[in-house]
């Protein structure tokens, strides 16, 4: 009577079925560095996986992708010339894409490829930026994702280092007013607003912090959540118009009569500004105020 | 809700970048291109919601849209005022507008033709009574496609409004008398010798008055179903048949089927051979408003006839046809029985191209019944059977029945009704007279349907009775026994 094969034959086999799908053979990818390779992504997502679960995980891997970018990791000259046969000219479009500029976009991707080649050493070794693809994504997204992260932390650095000529051209006069002390009713107001704003999904959130902090068009964000523009403006109105209940309905609860809490949600925030705007003028020198009435 | 949006960015802004550790970019490219699994993807989206900079990683790592695809979104280009006038609304309107004065002219243009050649042929008619042996046949003259005397009348003001009865003027003598020779003539040789020819000119400015007044009122007749006048005789073979306007003269011969005329040619008409056949209303609904407008029109220029009728020929007849002011009507056709020749009762669109219906003789007041009850329109109202009795007006055609009508169905002056308790009535003369048909002892439920074709009737009733009769209604069987 013959038993079964074992599961780690059978994890061997699928390994190396998995290897041949790769196609790691031809950048120079051995078998086993391909296992360590696989092994070190289950690690990072799945670490409490069985084997079983971690040969389904590795099965929805982009697989030739990601030996690919481990192989160009570990320098094999194949695995380059692939590279930048397919990806050199696209990571210059992606990163005109994102800086919407063809010299800045050069310069990101520039950085960014060397980067991927790695121009650091480690134990006699070059660090590549491709050693952390995953391959949980396509090859192609994950230097889109990389190049926009660069772009990103590249402008949060400039920001702080922005000019106040700079910011006098970008139409920025006076530095935010310090938050001081909120008022009873603010406090009132930004309770019933968090309250109905933690009621709402992640998704519903996320569209709402896109559309009014980020200020992104229908367009994008239905790109970012993965449904059409038109489902977010649908969602927009029937979120506001909930909202809206939600924090009447708050303020109510928390002491206010109805036309109060109707004031309450009608007092603009913006007035707040033109408030500070007024105040400043109050508290200019007499000369100044002449002047602008002059004017 | 400006007030809630300020104050929405206000509180986002505050509860921001209070997320944990940033997803890596490989999750973030799997988010990206929706190949997370739910529960990891429900946790990028909690960390996106308030987390700034990862969103605008998100965004910006979204793939670039084709400028083509960006640019497909354009806004229509904006529609010129014509083309803007051009609604479907404005174009069917404009249509009924031009269909209706094209049938004003139409039916306008004949009359003035006919009033025209009124004086002519009036001398002609009483030229040819006055032989009797010519007016036995009068159609070898015709059949030769020559009134010589129709476009020798000069369009004068005078003449424009006579109607038939205008006496003749003397200077139109000479016309008629040639085509009463050629009569003569033809009779004397025979039926196929040829008439003598008209002079070239005169034929050939006759032939072109012909032409446009018999090719409008082809038209016309063909597509509304109008009252018709039929002959039956041989068509000459080298004349083309209808729908192409033939140049036939007033007394050709027409073919009907259907109730409409679909030929249109010359022919040796008679008194004994010309029959009249006043068709069903059309069916499609284009065709019967366009019929309501010929009938409206018809009926006015009727009224323009004088008071006294003229006397209706058979000569006439065809220009009656053709929209003269001699056209049909229930009047017209009654009043003037005593010169129509005799019909038979049974008049029927199928059957009129095979029998010889009219004699020379006067039409007798059977078959100016005939010629009521074939115009007559058969509806059911309210349980009730009426008839047309003139324009707009109906009247009770039976109402003596102890049941409900249910359906009608009329084919020439076979009329077939039916109703409640599987009641069916037929008159063979138009509603004159009415005979009760028993289908059987079986028959139940309320007539839907009555199907005559000849001697062929089918009838359907309300319990999915099949009864059928092949004899005429005098015996029947039921079918899905």
């Amino acid at each position: 009577m013959s038993s079964g094969p074992r599961p780690a034959e059978v994890t061997a086999l699928s390994l190396r079925v998995l290897y041949e799908k790769s196609g790691g053979e031809r950048y120079g990818l051995t078998l086993q560095a391909f296992e360590v390779v696989l092994e070190q992504v289950a690690v990072k997502y799945v670490p409490q996986a069985t084997p079983l679960q971690k040969l389904e995980f590795w099965r929805d891997l982009k697989l030739e992708e990601l030996a690919l970018a481990r192989a160009c990791a570990a320098g094999h000259d194949p695995a380059w010339q692939a590279f930048l046969t397919r990806f050199r000219e696209k990571l210059y479009d992606i990163a005109r894409g994102i800086t919407k500029e063809d010299s800045s976009g050069r310069d990101l991707a520039d950085s960014l490829y060397a980067d991927l080649y790695g121009t650091s050493e480690r134990e006699g070794r070059r660090v590549s930026r491709l050693n952390f693809y995953m391959g949980r994504g396509s090859l192609e997204g994950w230097l889109r994702t990389v190049l926009a992260q660069e772009f990103v932390n590249r402008y949060r650095k400039t920001k702080r280092l922005v000019s106040l000529e700079e910011q006098a051209e970008d139409g920025v006069q006076f530095s935010a007013a310090p938050a001081g002390p909120s008022s009873p009713l603010d406090s009132r107001l930004s309770a019933a607003l968090d309250e109905a704003l933690g009621q709402l999904s992640s998704e519903d959130r996320l569209v709402l912090a896109s559309y009014y902090l980020d200020d992104r068009t229908l367009t994008e964000i239905g790109r970012v959540v993965g449904v059409h523009e038109s489902t977010i403006s649908r969602r927009l109105e029937k979120m506001l118009k909930s909202l809206r209940k939600q924090v009447i309905a708050g303020l109510v609860s928390r002491g206010m009569n109805r036309g109060q809490a109707e004031e309450a949600l009608e007092a603009d925030v913006r007035y707040l500004q033109v408030d500070v705007t007024r105040k400043l003028q109050e508290n200019r020198p007499a000369a100044f105020q002449q002047d602008k009435g002059s004017d | 809700m400006p007030e809630l949006s300020n104050l929405l960015r206000q509180r986002f802004a505050a509860t921001e970048n209070g997320a944990g550790a940033h997803p890596d970019p490989d999750v973030l490219t799997a988010y990206t291109e929706h190949c997370l699994p739910a529960t990891e993807r429900q946790a990028v989206v909690a960390h996106l919601s308030v987390c700034g900079p990862c969103r605008e990683v998100v965004a910006l790592s979204q793939p670039q849209i084709p400028e083509l695809a960006a640019q497909a979104v354009v806004r229509p280009a904006p529609a010129s005022v014509w083309r803007r006038l051009f609604t479907p609304a404005l174009g069917i309107a404009g249509a009924v507008a031009a269909m209706a004065i094209i049938a004003v002219l139409v039916l306008q243009l004949p009359q003035k033709s006919v009033q025209q050649s009124a004086l002519p042929r009036t001398a002609e008619t009483q030229q040819a009574e006055a032989t009797p042996a010519a007016s036995q046949d009068q159609s070898p003259a015709i059949e030769t496609g020559t009134l010589p005397e129709r476009p020798a009348v000069p369009r004068s003001t005078s003449t424009a409004n006579m109607d038939i009865a205008v006496p003749v003027p003397v200077k139109k003598a000479p016309v008629v008398e040639l085509r009463a020779e050629a009569t003569r003539n033809k009779i004397a040789a025979g039926s196929n010798a040829p008439a003598p020819p008209p002079s070239p000119e005169r034929t050939l400015a006759l032939t072109a008055a012909m032409q446009k007044k018999d090719y409008i009122n082809t038209n016309f007749f063909a597509g509304n179903d109008a009252d018709n006048v039929s002959g039956d005789d041989q068509r000459p073979a080298k004349l083309p048949v209808a729908p192409q306007p033939q140049p036939s003269s007033a007394s050709g011969a027409f073919t009907v089927t259907n109730g409409k005329i679909n030929a249109f040619a010359p022919s040796a008409v008679s008194r004994s051979n010309l029959r009249i056949l006043t068709p069903n209303p059309p069916s499609v609904h284009f065709g019967l408003m366009l019929g309501k407008m010929a009938t409206a029109t018809a009926h006015t220029l009727h009224l323009h006839t004088p008071a006294t009728n003229p006397a209706l020929r058979a000569s006439d007849l065809g220009y009656s046809a053709l929209g003269g002011p001699g056209m049909f009507s229930n009047s017209l056709a009654k009043s003037q029985s005593t010169e129509v020749s005799a019909a038979p009762e049974k008049l029927e669109s199928g059957s009129l191209a095979k029998s010889d219906a009219l004699s020379a003789g006067a039409m007798g007041g059977a078959s100016a019944r005939s010629l009521d009850s074939a115009s007559t329109l058969w509806k059911v109202a309210g349980g009730k059977l009426i008839k047309s009795a003139g324009p707009s007006q109906w009247e009770d055609a039976y109402p003596t029945s102890g049941f409900e009508f249910s359906v009608v169905n009329s084919h020439g002056n076979d009329v077939w009704a039916g109703g409640t308790h599987a009641s069916i009535i037929h008159s063979r003369d138009g509603g004159l007279t009415w005979e009760n048909v028993k289908l059987g002892d079986a028959a139940t439920g309320t007539i839907v349907s009555i199907l005559p074709e000849v001697l062929n009737v089918q009838v359907k009733t309300s319990d999915n009775q099949l009864w059928s009769s092949t004899d005429g209604g005098n015996t029947w069987t039921m079918q899905n026994d």
